[in-house]
């Protein structure tokens, strides 16, 4: 029986990936970091992260001297947060939201997150008292809402919530 | 990010003149705050996030809302509104660079 020629053979032997199989997993090794760069290509990069803030910077400006009283503000998060990224809240005022009496403005603050200003909102006697987010943690802090009514007087409610995975890298 | 700016508005099956309803909105949007660190290069992927929310009742604005990037991804954001009237509501969300995303619902009473 004459043995095949020495070229070999274009089919891969049995329970192997043969030659060819070999080539084309190789290739596809290149193209792995090719395609991962392509898709970091959509998302714009920073060489700096943007400057972090004190609680002091975002919260004088709210008091302007003033301190809250510590009433008709419900502050509501989960004691433990699980995930920092994913962090539901709840703010609701004890107010009437009558033309006369309403909540004006509120403002959230984490102290500990890197800029503590989460938020502030410009409310009316059209709305109900009540709103409710997800915000990001990066470390277990002290979280503060603070209200003021359309008389000038500030209330406030605060709770302290231990985070057990970050969310703000 | 496939959904990207697209707003989902929920308000309630059935509610009556004055009643306050709750009004539940989201907008996909991958709220970077700029602090996420991308190993293979060392630098930051680029803060982009939502920094504003308008809330629009027929003619008149009743919430304004400044927000910093620490909304969570995907910003998720209720509140409550008398239902005084039939008008349409319209909520406005704005990003750092400046793209906006609008969903408006009628308000039925």
């Amino acid at each position: 029986m004459q043995d095949s020629p020495t070229k070999p053979s274009a089919q891969a032997q049995p329970g192997t990936v043969g030659r060819r199989g070999f080539l084309i997993w190789a290739f596809s090794l290149v193209l792995l970091p090719l395609r991962r760069r392509e898709a970091l290509a959509a998302v714009e990069l920073a060489k700096e992260p943007p400057p972090e803030h004190s609680l002091e910077e975002r919260l004088n400006p709210i008091l302007q001297g003033r301190t809250p009283k510590r009433e008709r503000v419900t502050l509501e998060l989960p004691e433990i947060a699980e995930d920092g990224r994913v962090v539901p809240v709840r703010i609701a005022v004890d107010s009437p939201m009558t033309e006369q009496d309403y909540v004006k403005r509120v403002y959230l603050l984490v102290d500990r997150n890197p800029d503590p200003g989460i938020l502030t909102l410009e409310s009316s006697p059209a709305l109900g008292a009540e709103w409710n987010l997800k915000i990001r943690m990066r470390e277990s802090s002290n979280v503060r809402a603070i209200a003021e009514m359309s008389d000038g007087f500030l209330y406030s409610g605060e709770v302290a919530i231990l985070v057990n995975r970050g969310g703000c890298d | 990010m496939a959904d990207l700016g697209k707003t989902l508005m929920r308000l309630p099956r059935e509610y009556a003149k004055g009643d306050v309803i709750e009004v539940k909105t989201m907008v996909f949007h991958p709220n970077h705050n700029g602090r996420r660190e991308d190993p293979e290069t060392g630098k930051f992927i680029a803060e982009w996030y939502i920094r504003s929310i308008n809330v629009f009742y027929g003619d008149e604005k009743v919430l304004a809302v400044q927000t910093s990037s620490a909304l969570s991804q995907n910003p998720y954001f209720a509140f409550r509104l008398k239902a005084a009237r039939s008008a349409p509501l319209r909520v406005e969300w704005e990003d750092s660079k400046g793209e906006r995303y609008t969903h408006t619902a009628d308000v039925k009473v």
